[in-house]
């Protein structure tokens, strides 16, 4: 299960994960909360540090549970649990969210009062819960998954801080009218996603 | 019962969650076997593919409902089983469960006794281990084909494909990928149509059984190059060193010989 | 609940314009775009998407009394959770093919807006049959804007639809916008729709 993979690779894994494949704008995961909570920076910056840190726990978590208990074969040769996958992964973050937010709280409580309010909805993120499908589908081990974890939510981060940072600046333009709010953010989404697209030439 | 007592609310959680595990393994369990058989197709669908005699039969099989692919597999193609280190024929270790051998899963999931780690100066293909048994497809109509599953490391990803060789097993017929993630354009053309052609009539190994193919930028001079994919150096390399790793001695090496000898 | 005929079709047909869950209330989108390069997958997501919000509605109105309030989300998070693995195994068994392009989206409908909106906006406090119905109409809202975005994308990208290629190939080499099939165009494709929707329904209008 732990195969170290070089520094190399590793380094090619993040930038894949945070540019190239990057979850909000190539797989447009997690636009509820992508939209809602991108209207200042600061908000943005809360988010996003909260979705670093929860995806680069879930990721391996989920991973861990899957080779112990869900892939084919793991408890004997005849058991497939995998069918339970997306249940337990979607149980396995609501509760490391839950347990985050507690120790956040006894422990750390001026961060705590910065992020305290986004962690909840990070549990129904698609993004977290994507991550950690993609983690699946792709078939990474235990070191890899670490790394896409923070990769991923490194990416998602950065693509909601930049939209803030457009949506502040926007405030101030004169948009049409049925394209005001959510149309143009649209538009502007798109325009960072095809900035974004030069990065698969890499 | 009080409705906010700790009682209540696990007697409900409770009763929820039964229910909902009983639909969801009713579901799992139940359409498990038609789940299993569309895997097998696909699989096999892939194999008529990389084993097909030109792109005519391609374009046929491709049209080809999941019934007749299986059926057309089952009455023109043998599935056996070697053990990659000696060359032999294992199959009748199989037995009954022939389907049901995931090479790929017994070497990435550890399975006791079933993978070797590969020494890593021998790892061309940075695939870190390799299963022990392998399963080959033969191809026994008019066209005779040879069918061989490979992977390989490209750039970003893991290159899963069939090899076809052709009857004499040291020309390539075929190959073909089924699963991988290169960059959309240019690595992703791994998969072009195109680009598979070229492998048609490619030397793959000399009369010792020595890989000699070789995946080069530009033109390709000889019958043992192939024209590499423009913009996928990487990507191109990886092809080439999966075939290395596969086509030679820690691969199908020793059964390639063990068969070439015997027609000979 | 006067006239139960006109307030079913108020349900049913409200989310479809008038109330639509994608292009009014930012719900849903996660999976709405992702799939929409082919109308094909963009069908089966829309029929699964409608389904899992009906059915997963009408599960939770039915049981809503005996709900404790404070394990409501769970409850109703393991309802959708159970309801989108039965029909992900459906796919897996009936529609190989398309699951298989769908990849992890069908896994992802379990963290769409739509469905955990309904079951915690609507059927909490309506009966099972209404919530039913409540959650085709969302459902149909949410497979309009879809499959209009799948069209223009698969036209104009591949130059087919539902991958029958409806153009001659050399048409197809000279013409098809490989931009249609990346990601931007789904979004600038998206707020143009809203643009439209809300220059023909000026009361969707945000204020500045």
């Amino acid at each position: 299960m732990l195969d170290l993979i070089s520094a190399e690779d590793a380094f090619r894994l993040f930038l894949k994960s945070a540019f190239v494949e990057n979850l909000a704008l190539v797989f447009f995961l997690g636009m509820c909360t992508f939209i809602a909570i991108s209207k200042n920076v600061k908000s943005a910056v809360g988010l996003a540090i909260a979705v670093v840190a929860v995806q680069a726990i879930t990721v391996p978590a989920n991973n861990l549970i899957d080779y112990f208990l869900l892939r084919p074969g793991a408890i004997s040769d005849d058991i497939d649990l995998s069918f339970l996958r997306l249940i337990s992964f979607i149980g396995v973050i609501a509760a490391i969210v839950q347990i985050l937010e507690m120790v956040l709280e006894k422990y750390v409580p001026a961060l705590f009062n910065e992020l305290g309010i986004f962690l909840p909805l990070i549990t129904v993120n698609c993004a977290i819960l994507g991550g950690s499908l993609f983690m699946i589908e792709r078939s990474y081990n235990f070191v890899e998954s670490t790394i896409y974890g923070i990769g991923s939510g490194f990416g998602w981060g950065l693509a909601i801080v930049l939209l803030a940072a457009i949506r502040e600046k926007l405030k101030y333009s004169d948009v049409p009218p049925g394209l005001r709010g959510l149309g143009i953010t649209f538009v502007t989404i798109g325009l960072i996603a095809l900035g974004f697209l030069a990065f698969s030439g890499i | 019962m009080q409705r906010d007592s700790i009682s209540y609310i696990f007697t409900v959680a409770g009763a929820v969650c039964a229910v909902c595990a009983l639909l969801v393994s009713a579901a799992a369990i139940g359409l498990k076997p038609q789940q299993e058989k569309w895997v097998q197709i696909d699989t096999q669908r892939n194999i008529l593919f990389a084993a097909a005699a030109d792109d005519e039969e391609r374009t046929k099989f491709k049209k080809m409902s999941g019934q007749e692919v299986s059926d057309f597999f089952a009455a023109n193609f043998r599935n056996i089983v070697v053990d990659l280190a000696t060359g032999e024929e294992v199959t009748d270790q199989y037995q009954g469960r022939l389907a049901q051998y995931r090479q790929i899963e017994a070497a990435e999931l550890r399975k006791k006794d079933q993978y070797t780690d590969i020494p890593l100066e021998l790892d061309y293909g940075q695939i870190k281990r390799r299963e022990n048994h392998s399963h080959v497809y033969l191809r026994t109509d008019s066209t005779k084909r040879y069918v061989f599953p490979v992977r390989g490391k490209g750039l970003w990803s893991t290159l899963k494909g069939f090899v076809a060789l052709q009857p004499d097993l040291k020309t390539a017929a075929y190959l073909t990928f089924y699963s991988h993630a290169e960059t959309p354009g240019l690595g992703g053309e791994v998969d072009n149509a195109g680009w598979k052609a070229r492998w048609n009539g490619k030397v793959v190994l000399d009369d010792q059984g020595k890989v000699v193919l070789t995946v080069v930028k530009g033109d390709s001079a000889t019958e043992s190059q192939v024209d590499g994919l423009s913009g996928a150096t990487i990507t191109s390399k990886g092809v080439e060193n999966m075939m290395r790793y596969w086509m030679g001695e820690q691969g199908f090496g020793p059964y390639l010989r063990r068969i070439r000898q015997e027609t000979l | 609940m006067s006239s139960p005929k006109k307030s079913l079709s108020k349900i049913l047909f409200g989310p479809i314009l008038d109330n639509n869950p994608i292009a009014l209330q930012i719900l849903g989108i996660c999976s709405a775009l992702a799939v929409t390069t082919k109308l094909d997958k963009s069908l089966t997501m829309a029929i699964a998407v409608t389904l899992v919000t009906a059915v997963s509605s009408a599960a939770i109105a039915s049981i809503r009394q005996w709900i404790p309030g404070s394990i409501r989300i769970i409850v109703q998070m393991t309802v959708i959770a159970s309801m989108v693995i039965v029909v992900d195994q459906f796919l897996k068994a009936y529609l190989y093919d398309v699951s298989k392009e769908l990849s992890v989206f069908v896994g992802l409908i379990i963290t769409n807006c739509i469905v955990m909106g309904r079951a915690e906006g609507f059927a909490m406090s309506n009966n099972a049959s209404d919530s039913f119905w409540d959650g085709i109409g969302n459902g149909l809202g949410y497979s309009l804007v879809l499959m209009v975005i799948a069209v223009f994308r698969e036209l104009f990208g591949s130059w087919s639809l539902f991958g029958q290629q409806l153009v001659s190939d050399e048409f197809k080499r000279e013409f098809a916008q490989g931009l249609m099939l990346q990601s931007p165009s789904a979004f600038f494709l998206i707020g143009l729709f809203i643009w439209i929707l809300r220059t023909a329904k000026p009361a969707q209008i945000e204020k500045a």
